[in-house]
């Protein structure tokens, strides 16, 4: 027995985007007419290296570098990886310290676990309340041992923008000393949302994702500095200036080409919409719903999302419970097995883990519109209610509070 | 749509919701792990389960499960209560993947330690309606 869904509305933009029809046209001809190898003599392989030189520009010119500083990549792990890894190995015989936050994504949090293994030692800055982390926490960390500092550009479940020209001023700092100090963002939640420039930023490499940004999974890149050395992580031809072998996937790096060339264009009045909708949005839920709270600094955050707590209720229960209305978002807390694993984000913010299973992250991205967002401030109500009503916290609640 | 059509039923139509003012027994059951928790009022009137309310926090796997095990107990009699399985819960919700059948065995350990806790106070003491572990 099926139940008529009346409207899907996507609110997950940040997990990921569908692929823009224009990045789709793009790519097609790379399949089938233009199927050469990039590494071929003859015209099929020069039309691929092309194809493979355009993207790189493309690229480059979206976060402010040049082409020969883009490693094309599968995404946003295998560029994580290989820039922590490849620095790391690279540069071992200078030090053996890594300093990180506790907030990264997944793939610098288990790769630089993996480094730990390995001998190095790595210091995981905390965050304040707004998911932010300290530069005087960084200058205490840094000893004459550190080699790498990889911080994300924005937090993927609050949106947080991390103060990245501050820990490259520190970096700068300790390079009058030391030269063999470097810098790595994730920037794969920044790209394609908010203005992200190399050198205003002062990295020396950077992570981006494609499908965060309207070009299909698979795609990604690695802006590496010129004149930074990384061991390869991937052994074989000499493709990508001997940074990963491998035969290019001319139709995917085309793609990621295309979207960036479009993200750059669109930037500004993306930003606007998407923020003036996301605002909207939240606004209105917190005007609504009672005990609702932001997570993370409202103030400086990626324009697509916000990360709430819906006091007395489970997020995963509100999620399915909008999934059985078509409204797709997340949560970054997960039971399973019986254990939960509340949002290390927010657990890191100090967040109590109740509050951290409670949070619901809505993000919108160039295709959401204002129906999509009504839609949503109409059934939410509804479910939060029916769910506070079942919940002994919220009656526990009402009598502490004397209602 | 990827659910089956009962658990989205009993999450979208929690069954009994809320607590009985002259409960024979209130009993409240954690799951320490992840915090789950389950609330459960029985009026037992004769050896039979006369009404039975819910309230529940976690995961919707848990919401769906204590509201179909309401209707499962409810106008049983305690022993016929006391013989459904955590497979039962499961089953009628279309099934449970095996790392959310913690949800089945909270309804469960709530009936049975609220049914548990009924015979011990008949074979002692005159009901007592504080107790709950709240």
């Amino acid at each position: 027995m099926e139940k008529a869904i009346q409207r899907r509305v996507y609110l997950d933009t940040s997990a990921t985007t569908p692929v823009d029809p224009d990045v789709i046209d793009a790519m097609m001809p790379f399949f089938r007419q233009e199927f050469g190898n990039a590494s071929s003599i003859h015209t099929f392989g020069q039309t691929a290296k092309a194809a493979i030189d355009k993207a790189r520009k493309q690229v480059a010119a979206l976060i402010g570098c040049t082409s020969s500083e883009i490693t094309f990549v599968s995404g946003g792990t295998e560029a994580d990886n290989l820039a922590i890894k490849g620095i790391a190995e690279a540069n071992k015989q200078y030090g053996n310290h890594i300093i990180t936050s506790r907030i990264e994504h997944p793939a610098v949090l288990n790769t630089c676990a993996e480094l730990e293994r390995q001998g190095f030692e790595v210091t995981y800055l905390s965050v304040n309340k707004s998911g932010a982390i300290d530069i005087d926490d960084l200058r205490r960390a840094t000893t004459d041992q550190t080699i790498l500092i990889t911080v994300m550009t924005a937090n993927n479940e609050t949106g947080a923008i991390q103060p990245i020209s501050d820990v490259a001023e520190v970096v700068r700092e300790i390079r009058q000393q030391r030269k063999t100090l470097f810098f790595h963002t994730d920037a794969v939640q920044a790209v394609g949302r908010i203005p992200v420039n190399v050198d205003e930023l002062g990295v020396d490499l950077l992570s981006l994702s494609g499908h965060k940004f309207y070009a299909p999974k698979g795609t990604g890149a690695l802006y590496v500095r010129r004149g930074v050395k990384l061991k390869s992580q991937l052994h074989g031809g000499r493709h990508e200036r001997d940074r990963r072998a491998g035969t290019e996937s001319v139709p995917l790096i085309v793609a990621l080409g295309k979207a960036a060339e479009l993200a750059k264009r669109h930037l500004g009045g993306r930003r606007r919409q998407i923020g003036e909708l996301r605002n909207y949005l939240e606004s209105e839920i917190l005007r609504r719903i009672p005990e609702v709270s932001i997570n993370g600094d409202v103030h400086n955050r990626v324009p697509n999302l916000t990360n709430l707590s819906f006091r007395y209720v489970e997020g995963e229960g509100l999620l399915i419970s909008l999934d059985l209305k078509g409204v797709a978002v997340s949560t970054g807390s997960a039971c399973s097995s019986g254990s939960l694993e509340p949002s290390h984000v927010l657990l890191a913010m100090g967040l109590t883990c109740e509050e951290a299973r409670e949070s619901l992250r809505f993000s919108l991205g160039k295709d959401t519109t204002r129906e999509d967002i009504d839609y949503v401030l109409e059934i939410l109500p509804g479910i939060v209610d029916r769910l506070r009503k079942m919940s002994p916290l919220y009656q526990a609640s009402e009598l502490v509070a004397g209602h | 749509m990827t659910y089956h059509a009962s658990f989205a039923d009993h999450l979208e139509n929690p069954r009994n919701v809320g607590e009985l003012p002259d409960a024979s027994i209130t009993v409240e059951e954690q799951n320490p792990a992840c915090g789950d928790r389950l609330r459960l009022s029985l009026k037992v009137e004769n050896d039979l389960i006369t009404d039975i309310k819910i309230k529940a926090y976690g995961c919707p796997q848990t919401l769906a499960a204590a509201s179909v095990m309401t209707e499962l107990a409810d106008h049983r009699s305690v022993d016929e209560a006391l013989q459904l399985t955590r497979q039962q819960i499961a089953d009628a919700l279309g099934g449970l993947p095996r790392n959310k059948m913690h949800a089945a065995a909270l309804a469960i350990d709530a009936l049975n330690s609220a049914l548990g806790k009924l015979t011990n106070q008949s074979n002692t003491e005159p009901a007592d309606n504080q107790n709950r572990s709240f």
